[in-house]
């Protein structure tokens, strides 16, 4: 090679070389110098930080398709590969309460953005035909208006897009929201727990509830295959 | 030749030590003129039309709390405004920035301006207040006050002040001693070389260093969006954070394309240095 | 308690792939195995505490869905992080979150962190509600630790402090860290 054209290569590598070398040697540097304060304060970003740009839309999803009404009788179980989870604000179910009016929709999750569209069921409770309890919330002067007129023995009917469920209303009891007898999500009956604010027609928040319990009387159970 | 290497490793050393000094000075300077100087912060904040939505997200989730308390949304109209949340949130910032970790939000006012509302609204439907009435009230006051309260709240404002006063304490004087190094750097730089246009070179190598130490992580974040991916709500506290770090990367990044061209102009400076010594040599040898 | 056992929940959520959920998959050997673990009381100090109810459901609930499932390597590397935090919390002899030393929090939030991040999922603080969040990759929320049951919407209850107590305490170290290297100089 020319060493002339051999010096200019070289001159232009210095060029090249040396800042990338300083950058890389910089940033290992600081990193050495600030890594007993990068962990915590990495550790406190990443509760901040998600996968994915954060979604503000209004809209909440839905997976629930009303079953096909026939003349034949339901089954008594259905497969779970049959059946689909609902995921946090999706609409899956519809809920009635013939006797007394109360016609709503039933979304998985009771954030304020659900419970300003319909009813919300608590996250850390099961969907119907589990065998486990259910616990659904929704504004006393909303959907659940009419449930202070709810008595023992009316039938609560939840529709999914698996099967129809009835639970018939057992007791009604006014306590605490912090009050933990309120509720047993751990118990091996599927039992369906509704809750709004009591009193009903009062002004002002109070830490009542006033909660309507109901017994499963039919429906499909789910099963694995 | 040994002495050559060593004066080389040596230049290299001081020129690399003057690459992170630039880096720093640039970074600092630009930090303090963005996210760290309260006037820009507010500034961007009313740019993005902050406070009247944040007005908009108190009214309506007021509202929200309303439907369970039997208030309807009528009476919270006109209640929170704009110029209600600019002063808090200002104060708050204020505070922050100052260090003042003492500072209370005064929330009376909202709690008196409130009772008297839904006392108003009792009067008006003919709804006697009972001590029950008045305790649920009460509750529904404590509720909004507190909705009230973490609204016009910056989310992690008081970790930022803390972390913006360690700096600002240091900033000043950290500025000036850095400046005095860098100039003390050069100085030594080209005392030990014997042919100034090669200690120009690793000016410019500095210069370059320091530039790309500067721009290439704000580079990174930038292609990245990371900051995009940030868990805030509601949208506009997301819009105003995510707005103020995409000028502070914008001003880094400027911050180190400045210093690549100071690299440049040096560059072009060589040969002309170069030219100059080996004319100032041949003169003396005449 | 309460909150002790949502950090361990949490991180039993962690163990799960994230991937969109179609029909219901039911819970596999691993993933029962990890239910299990979860519904095993542990003596903490002279109290036997055991995951609440609500959150052991968020867990089975998530697991339960297509998609999901755990292998045997996940399974182990969960089952191994409950026990740390178990050892953590025996040592200290105590469920109360706030009273434990803030670096034994700190361990105890990692430990949900690195099983989350490993796995998929995210711990996420809310800072609106100030609560937990555990959400996965497509930011679809998997758990929350929130109130069962709430002000129909509004909760501003217990559950925000422990959420407040772990971000700030977080962040905290790093201006702490920062203050002991000053004072030691």
């Amino acid at each position: 090679m020319n060493p002339r054209i051999g010096k200019i290569v070289k001159k232009v590598m210095a060029y090249l070389g040396m800042p990338l070398l300083f950058c890389l040697v910089g940033y290992g540097v600081c990193y050495i110098a600030l890594s007993p304060l990068l962990s915590p304060a990495l550790s406190a970003l990443d509760m901040v930080v998600s996968e994915n740009r954060p979604d503000f839309s209004d809209e909440l999803k839905s997976i629930f398709t009303p079953p096909e009404q026939t003349d034949e009788p339901q089954e008594d179980t259905v497969s779970e590969k049959d059946i689909q989870i609902p995921t946090y604000e999706t609409l899956y179910a519809k809920l009635e309460i013939q006797q007394v009016g109360i016609s709503s929709d039933l979304y998985f999750g009771d954030s304020n953005k659900v419970l300003k569209k319909g009813l919300g069921q608590y996250i850390g409770s099961s969907i119907p035909g589990y065998g486990k309890p259910l616990l659904i919330s929704g504004h006393n002067n909303g959907q659940f208006h009419k449930l202070k007129d709810v008595q023992v023995g009316d039938i609560v009917t939840i529709t999914t897009s698996y099967g129809v469920y009835e639970y018939q209303v057992t007791d009604m009891q006014v306590k605490s929201s912090t009050d933990k007898s309120a509720y047993d999500l751990k118990q091996d009956k599927e039992q369906l727990i509704l809750y709004t604010c009591y009193p009903f027609d009062m002004l002002g928040l109070t830490p009542n509830r006033y909660f309507v319990y109901a017994d499963k009387i039919s429906g499909p159970s789910i099963v694995s295959e | 030749m040994k002495q050559h290497i060593l004066r080389t490793v040596i230049s290299g050393f001081l020129a690399f030590v003057l690459s992170l000094l630039l880096c720093g000075l640039v970074a600092a300077t630009c930090l303090f003129h963005t996210i760290f100087d309260e006037q820009f912060v507010m500034n961007r904040l009313e740019q993005a039309d902050f406070y009247e939505k944040t007005a908009a997200t108190i009214t309506d989730n007021m509202e929200s709390l309303g439907i369970p308390g039997g208030i309807p949304a009528e009476v919270f109209d006109g209640f929170v405004t704009g110029e209600m949340v600019e002063k808090d949130v200002v104060n708050g910032i204020t505070a922050a920035f100052e260090g003042n970790s003492s500072y209370q939000l005064n929330l009376t006012p909202i709690r008196e301006e409130l009772n008297q509302r839904f006392t108003a609204y009792a009067e008006s439907q003919s709804i006697t207040l009972t001590e029950e009435i008045q305790e649920g009230l009460n509750n529904l006051v404590e509720y909004c006050t507190t909705e009230y309260r973490q609204q016009v709240t910056i989310p992690f404002i008081e970790t930022f002040g803390q972390i913006r006063m360690m700096f600002a304490r240091g900033y000043n004087a950290g500025l000036v001693i850095c400046a005095i190094l860098c100039v003390l750097l050069v100085v030594f730089l080209f005392s030990i070389r014997r042919y100034k246009h090669r200690a120009l070179r690793f000016l410019v190598y500095s210069f370059w260093g320091g530039a790309l130490m500067t721009g290439a992580f704000p580079a990174y974040v930038l292609i990245g969006k990371t900051y995009e991916r940030i868990h805030l709500s509601p949208e506009h506290v997301y819009n105003a954070f995510v707005g103020l770090i995409n000028t502070c990367i914008h001003s880094l990044l400027i911050g180190s394309v400045i210093l690549f061209v100071i690299g440049v102009l040096l560059m072009i400076g060589v040969p002309f240095l170069k030219k100059w010594e080996l004319n100032r040599k041949h003169r003396k040898t005449e | 308690m309460k909150k002790i056992a949502a950090c361990i929940a949490s991180m039993v959520l962690a163990a799960s792939l994230s991937l969109t959920a179609f029909a219901a998959s039911g819970i596999d050997a691993n993933e029962q195995a990890i239910l299990d673990k979860l519904n095993t009381p542990i003596t903490v100090g002279n109290q036997m505490m055991s995951v609440p109810a609500e959150y052991y459901n968020q867990a089975e609930n998530y697991l339960k869905q297509d998609g999901v499932s755990v292998t045997d390597a996940q399974k182990t590397q969960v089952l191994a992080k409950i026990d740390e935090a178990t050892e953590i919390l025996q040592e200290n002899g105590t469920t109360d979150l706030l009273s434990l030393p803030k670096n034994v929090r700190s361990q105890l939030v990692t430990i949900a962190q690195d099983a989350a991040k490993a796995l998929d999922l995210n711990l996420t603080y809310d800072n609106v509600n100030k609560t937990i969040t555990v959400v996965d990759k497509e930011g679809n929320v998997v758990a929350k630790v929130e109130d069962v049951v709430k002000t129909t919407g509004a909760d501003t209850t217990a559950a925000v402090m422990t959420a407040v107590t772990l971000v700030a305490l977080l962040a905290g170290c790093a201006v702490v860290a920062r203050k002991s290297k000053l004072a030691a100089k």
